[in-house]
């Protein structure tokens, strides 16, 4: 998981990725870009690209994902299963 | 090599006024002062570059009284440092512009002759640089919430930094709360960071020359967004950036 620390963009399409990944060149209103702003967390960033973003300063890696998880939501907010309000380690 | 000529000026903006439809003429110099360096027993004058430069525009055309046209744009004589850029190679993503940091109007003329449209000109002086970039937005209408522009690709990052130029000749919010346009990069062309980010704008026209430092990295384009929720939103905008 990693933390968002200046104003990011990029797609999380798989079709799209492998686009990208193979140097097509694909059109701005194909590629689904999601917009993210500092402070938030994320999991899904283009994998080739975190080693950049991390030299950069872009983003920054959280520790301990639940722990996170419990800092940015409340407990109503959480993942559940199986109708249990306590927390399921596999949402994790 | 590719020449140019009066169809291939894509732009003129001063201060987010759009004035190339209104101007027949515009001359752009920029010069490297020197120091005369001769003593005696030279038989020849000597000159050193004393490392200072500075640049002078003039411009020329139509009179039009219309709202944001030539008169409007020119009358004020406020003396404030504006931002201009000028499309020299057309108006297309990759094209070089000129960018002027701060040039200050310091003239207006208006003239009248019988059997002619009125005329006008103004002359600008520097207080501040110029310096060449590229297109990233070319002056253009648009109305999306938002979208990215066609990436430069500099084949290399670099690491001195830039100046981002954005320019916004008209705006209608339609209930948007401000429009924002931002310079991203890229190394992988995949993943875009911001780079550079205008302050929000309200009311055209605006402008506004940005700075960044350090590392530019290898694609670079523009990206407009309307923020908050609305209808019928509309904007003339461009964007450019000048790798150092």
């Amino acid at each position: 998981m990693y933390r968002i620390l200046v104003e990011l963009s990029y797609p999380t399409d798989p079709a799209v990725l492998a686009r990208l990944r193979a140097h097509e060149d694909v059109p701005w209103e194909e590629r689904g870009m999601t917009v993210h702003l500092p402070g938030e967390l994320v999991t899904d960033v283009p994998e080739e690209s975190v080693p950049w973003l991390l030299e950069q300063g872009v983003l920054e890696r959280v520790a301990g994902g639940g722990m996170d998880l419990l800092v940015v939501g409340t407990a109503g907010q959480l993942g559940h299963s199986g109708g249990s309000e306590g927390l399921d380690g596999g949402d994790l | 090599m590719t020449k140019y000529g009066g169809a291939d000026i894509g732009f003129l903006l001063v201060g987010g006024y759009s004035v190339h439809s209104y101007v027949t003429a515009v001359d752009e110099n920029h010069e490297a002062i020197l120091e005369e360096t001769t003593v005696l027993g030279d038989t020849w004058e000597t000159k050193a570059l004393v490392n200072l430069r500075q640049f002078a525009l003039s411009v020329s055309g139509f009179y039009d009284d219309v709202a944001g046209a030539s008169n409007e744009a020119l009358v004020g004589l406020s003396g404030a440092s504006q931002v201009a850029c000028m499309g020299f190679e057309g108006n297309t993503v990759g094209k070089k512009f000129i960018g002027f940091q701060g040039p200050v109007q310091t003239t207006y003329k208006r003239t009248a002759t019988r059997g002619a449209l009125h005329k006008v000109a103004a002359d600008y002086r520097g207080s501040g640089q110029l310096e060449e970039g590229l297109v990233h937005w070319p002056l253009a209408t648009v109305s999306g919430a938002t979208a990215d522009g066609t990436a430069v690709d500099n084949t290399a990052s670099s690491a001195l930094g830039g100046s981002a130029y954005f320019q916004v000749s008209a705006l209608v919010l339609g209930g948007y709360t401000n429009l924002a346009l931002k310079v991203l990069h890229s190394s992988d062309d995949i993943s875009y960071p911001a780079l550079a980010t205008a302050t929000v704008v309200t009311a055209a026209p605006a402008a506004e020359r940005v700075t960044v430092a350090g590392t530019v990295n290898r694609y670079t384009k523009g990206q407009y967004t309307f923020t908050g929720a609305g209808a019928g939103q509309s904007a003339s905008i461009f964007i450019g950036f000048k790798r150092n």
